[in-house]
């Protein structure tokens, strides 16, 4: 049972962290399908500086890297005018290959044994901290207000005298911290970088944005659901349950089913940010 | 306001325009479209930038550069379109770009919020603070607007067309509380085509027309007949007028239309007429009285409410747009990049944009080039479109060439009943004549036609009979309704 | 012009990567050319990996010319590979092989069909609900192939392999030489779309509704029945590359089956723009990076760095025609 639990928060780690990211750029306005791309950036960044620079330094370069390919997405779609998708998905391929390439290319292929990270504890309260400050931040203060207000109708904002742009900026930001913090975990609770290594985690975040309606406690609930999901395929991965035995690519796939049920419409209303995209 | 003027482009939108408002009044602002007066309220709010002129504010000459400092020296403005985010609620949106501080204090704000409300006669609780605004009514959405300029304290508030979706009712009430915030000392400048309620609420009215001062009179001194003569001006004479067409079966009808708009009253209501075969038909009115809503329903791009159109005695209601089109319908829409045309295509490609599918130019589910492209000859040599080829993309031509070509595509693919919304936008005087000619052809050939603009004169000197949209409904004034009778009722007067 | 300043751009940025990874250049160069064009073998290599990404391609160009963005081609891919070994398993011969193909088309077009009707009917983003068929395909294809249709004889997880006769024929086979009828299917089918996007009425509207789908409205053209239809037949092309990779190639479907076609194919038809015929020299270009890059592993350039040089170039031509929409403007 304590098991059970605990395997479920490790799980849910990474896709909550994930998911707040994708939180701040969605609701800001800004389509993310670019999660995946940034944490696996993270994590690799991460990884080779931890080796040569210590924990420390390796989460905050990590974070930073996240952030740098934050920041990209902004000028692709603010001030490039990029189509947010096809900007996400590029970003999402750059990281692919950056990350094997630089992986390949920088690691000792002669060192051994685990990374030196910080605890996963870290990264497990971050996750806590962060959905219950972004719940604070959205309802709270004049930053939260903006936010939604920019994502929702940006054109209506401006007339309310606020930059959407700038808004877009500092939200993509928090996305790559966010994202950074994510990626950086998987690495702590794995010892190893490996290729992919997030495995559509970033994807998976995404679906939990979706059906959580881009609320945070829902979305956050939704990434323990679905930890909660992985935890099961992996406790009882082979064994018989009550005579059942579905396979652990049905557990997997849970996730992207529900959404994709859910944008049919057929869980009630869809909470799409309206100026999701929108200029 | 003294001496103001402002260019864009090579249109003067101000031409040396002064406006005194004495605080505490409801001043009104009246003109046609393109009079100038969203421009001169916009350098007022700090949107626009005059390019000569001055602005005294109590006395003291200012400088506004940005709607945040006009917002500073207590200047607030609600435009029609209303600037409510949807996803946030009612609370949210009153105190949004206007927060007491970087972290809310949601119950101080709610307290001076209720205070606000009740100061206009409101008794709005907490539950109505947290309503989500996308679920609010349209008299509701502008009662927040108002809520909003109080808010943010503002002493002098620019009001652009507030009862454009309002029921009369709402709309008496929006007044009520303006007159009870004036006697407070606020004032108030509204931005109306509607002289009932310049009439009925206001002080004192300017009248702007072409970008330039006509008048500023007393209410108490005018009368609306006196009004609508400054507003529209005497322009020369109306030329040969088409003699009305003797009444048969109609052609088209249209019998109880109503379409439905996302928040508020309908914006085409219960709307009946007929046209004549042969009989050119235009629809007079303001813009956004309705006629786009009326344009697109008529084409079955959007779903009706209620009612039935009739072609050649048959219901049609429930067809598509593309079986109207095979019954010889041609279109002239209303805003030509999104609607008429794909800029990045050739001529050749766009001429037959809508006229795809009939056998002209279709043999089966094969396209018949050489019939397109002389088509699309045809249409470019019909009202002189300068073109690079036909084969170069649309989008590189000017935008009268552009609206000579696809006024063409209207006229000369054989339309049995054409539909134009603004067709002279962007023609010069001899273009629009020849446009006219053609659509009068037509008419002679025994197609029907119904014209939107928002040029009255343009209408009376070429239609046969001029119906007025006002206010999403449509009025059927005698035939031979003159030009006073048609103006008075464009803005809301009576027949 | 654009498309050769994206190659150019394309170059400049592998030559920086490889710079980066203290790799020379020109020695890179040198292999990847002599890995992708120095030999008939070497170019019958390219032009195996052309194929897959000339069909993908093609199915993901179709659904863009109708303004989607099909993401889904690589589920569509597997799913298309995998029906149509299940049927060239079941019935032998050449009969078996014509229904394999149709097998591999109706299965694409099934995938994609959720994500049609979504966008077409309740306007959810067709990108999202593809990412997420794209994981459910690759779980549901995992999970059949290691479990249900796995060989009995076999220590991977895939299917037993088809028999020659219900295999697609070479074109030409005198090694060194060895060229799949595949591509030529691929690129009559390339021929086909030109020419029905240039003369057919249907094509006509598919692409108004991509370029002004207000103004195809206001055409009269039924916008929302278009983009259900675009997606399956796009889906259906993608399952016809699948089949094909299936039938001429691998002669049988397993895990792993598509190393990334999908994404490349991406790349492919945002390249080549508004012209079908442009798809071919297109996945060409992505066919012989493929090829070399394999190449370049020996040399111990990573394989991420073609991936890199995709994304890289998918970025940049997006760029480019903003830039150009701007100047229109």
């Amino acid at each position: 049972m304590l098991n059970t639990v605990l395997l479920t928060l490790s799980m849910a780690t990474p896709l909550v962290l994930a998911a707040m990211a994708g939180y701040c750029s969605e609701r800001s306005g800004v389509i993310n399908i670019g999660l995946e791309g940034k944490m696996l950036m993270a994590a690799c960044v991460s990884a080779l500086v931890s080796v040569s620079h210590g924990p420390v330094l390796g989460v905050l370069a990590g974070i930073l890297a996240a952030v740098v390919m934050s920041l990209v997405h902004w000028l692709a779609t603010q001030r490039f005018g990029i189509d947010h998708v096809i900007s996400g998905m590029s970003l999402n391929a750059i990281s692919a290959g950056a990350t094997n390439f630089m992986f390949t290319r920088f690691s000792d292929p002669d060192r051994s044994g685990r990374i030196g990270t910080l605890p996963p504890l870290f990264y497990q309260a971050c996750a806590v901290i962060a959905p219950v400050a972004l719940i604070l931040y959205v309802g709270k203060t004049r930053g939260g207000l903006w936010l939604v207000a920019s994502g929702s109708d940006p054109e209506k904002a401006r007339l309310a005298g606020l930059q959407p742009d700038r808004i877009r900026l500092f939200a993509l930001v928090a996305t790559g911290l966010f994202c950074g913090l994510a990626g950086a975990y998987l690495v702590a609770d794995t010892g190893v970088f490996t290729d992919n290594m997030t495995a559509g985690r970033g994807y998976i975040a995404l679906a939990a944005l979706i059906l959580g309606g881009w609320r945070v406690g829902q979305t956050a609930l939704a990434c323990l659901a679905f930890g909660f999901l992985s935890s099961l395929n992996l406790l009882f991965q082979g064994t018989q349950l009550g005579g059942f035995n579905l396979p652990s690519e049905f557990w997997t796939s849970l996730p992207y089913l529900a959404t994709v049920i859910a944008l049919a419409g057929f869980l009630g209303k869809q909470r799409t940010p309206a100026g999701l995209g929108k200029t | 306001m003294r001496g103001i003027s402002k260019q864009f482009g090579r249109v003067q939108a101000l031409d040396n325009v002064g406006l005194s408002v004495t605080s505490g009044s409801i001043h009104g602002v009246v003109g046609e479209n393109g009079a100038g007066k969203s421009t001169l309220m916009k350098v007022l709010y700090g949107a626009y930038q005059a390019d000569s002129g001055e602005v005294k504010v109590n006395g003291k000459a200012v400088n506004i550069r940005s709607s945040k400092e006009a917002i500073a020296l207590g200047i607030g403005m609600v435009s029609q379109h209303y600037g409510i985010v949807p996803e946030l609620s009612m609370l949210d949106n009153l105190i949004l770009g206007a927060e007491p501080a970087m972290v809310l204090d949601k119950s101080a704000i709610r307290e001076r919020a209720g205070k606000i409300a009740a100061s206009i006669g409101l008794n709005y609780g907490n539950d109505i603070w947290d309503r989500d605004a996308s679920a609010i009514s349209a008299s509701e959405a502008q009662r927040l607007e108002i809520l909003k300029l109080l808010w943010r304290e503002a002493r002098i508030m620019i009001l652009d067309e507030p009862t454009a979706m309002l029921s009369p009712k709402d709309g008496e009430a929006l007044f009520g509380s303006l007159r009870a915030l004036t006697k407070e000392g606020a004032t108030v400048l509204l931005v109306t085509h509607r002289l009932p309620e310049i009439m009925e609420y206001c002080d004192r009215v300017t009248v702007l027309r072409g970008g330039k001062w006509i008048a500023d009179v007393p209410v108490s001194e005018t009368n609306p007949e006196q009004l609508s003569e400054l507003i529209v001006g005497r322009t020369v004479s109306v030329s040969v007028r088409p003699e009305p067409i003797p009444a048969a079966a109609p052609a088209l009808e249209v019998r109880n239309l109503s379409v439905a708009r996302d928040r508020g009253t309908d914006a085409v209501q219960n709307a009946s007429f007929a046209l004549a075969p042969g009989e050119l038909v235009g629809i007079a009115g303001v813009d956004g009285s309705g006629q786009a809503d009326l344009f697109r329903a008529l084409l079955g791009v959007t779903p009706t409410r209620e009612g039935e159109v009739l072609w050649q005695g048959q219901p049609i209601t429930s067809r598509s747009t593309s079986a109207r089109i095979e019954l010889g319908w041609r279109i002239l829409p209303e805003d030509r990049l999104s609607e008429a045309i794909v800029s990045d295509w050739s001529l050749i490609d766009n001429s037959t944009l809508g006229l795809h599918r009939l056998p002209e130019f279709a043999d089966g589910g094969k396209i018949r080039n050489q019939e397109r492209a002389a088509f699309a000859q045809k249409a470019a040599e019909k009202f002189g479109t300068k073109h690079g080829g036909l084969d170069a993309a649309i989008g590189g031509l000017s935008g009268g060439n552009q609206q000579r070509f696809v006024a063409a595509r209207m006229t000369e693919s054989g339309p049995k009943f054409f539909m134009a919304f603004q067709p002279s936008r962007g023609l010069d005087i001899a273009a629009t004549e020849d446009l006219y000619k053609a659509m009068q052809e037509r008419c002679r050939e025994g197609a029907s036609g119904l014209v939107v603009s928002f040029d009255l004169d343009e209408l009376m000197s070429h239609c046969h009979r001029v119906l007025v949209m006002f206010s999403g409904k449509v009025i059927v004034p005698p035939v031979d309704a003159d030009r006073d009778l048609l103006g008075r009722l464009m803005v809301g007067g009576e027949a | 012009m654009k498309q050769i300043a994206l190659i150019v751009a394309c170059v400049v940025a592998f030559i920086g990567m490889l710079m980066l990874g203290g790799i020379s250049p020109i020695e890179a160069a040198q292999t990847l050319i002599s890995g992708s064009l120095g030999s008939p073998r070497a170019i019958s290599g390219s032009l195996k990996e052309t194929t897959p990404l000339l069909l993908a391609g093609l199915g993901v160009f179709f659904a863009l010319r109708a303004g989607l963005f099909n993401i889904g081609i690589e589920g569509q891919f597997l799913l298309g590979g995998f029906a149509s070994a299940l049927v060239a398993l079941a019935v032998p011969g050449p009969v078996g092989l014509l229904l394999a193909m149709v097998a591999g088309v109706v299965a694409g077009a099934l995938w994609a069909l959720p994500a049609g009707w979504i966008r077409a009917y309740r306007n959810g983003h067709e990108v999202i609900t593809t990412i997420m068929l794209n994981s459910v395909a690759i779980a549901l294809t995992d999970f059949l192939v290691a479990g249900p249709v796995r060989a009995a004889n076999q220590t991977g997880a895939t299917t037993a392999t088809i028999p020659t006769s219900g295999r697609l024929p070479a074109l030409l086979n005198s090694p060194p030489w060895n060229v799949s009828s595949g591509l030529l299917l691929g690129l009559l089918l390339c021929a086909a779309m030109a020419w029905w996007m240039k003369r057919r009425v249907a094509g006509y509207e598919l692409q108004a509704v991509g370029a002004n789908a207000s103004a195809a409205e206001f055409a009269g053209i039924n916008v929302a029945k278009v983009r259900m239809n675009a997606m399956l037949v796009s889906g259906g092309i993608g399952g016809l590359g699948g089949a094909i990779q299936t039938l001429a190639f691998e002669g049988r479907f397993y895990q792993g089956f598509s190393p990334g076609y999908g994404f490349d194919s991406l790349g492919v038809a945002l390249l080549a723009g508004s012209n079908a015929l442009l798809v071919v020299p297109m996945s060409l270009l992505f066919g012989v990076l493929s090829k070399g890059g394999t190449s370049l592993l020996i040399l111990g350039v990573p394989k991420g760095l073609t991936n890199l040089v995709a994304g890289l170039v998918i970025l940049i031509s997006a760029t480019i025609r903003y830039r150009k929409a701007a100047s229109d403007a």
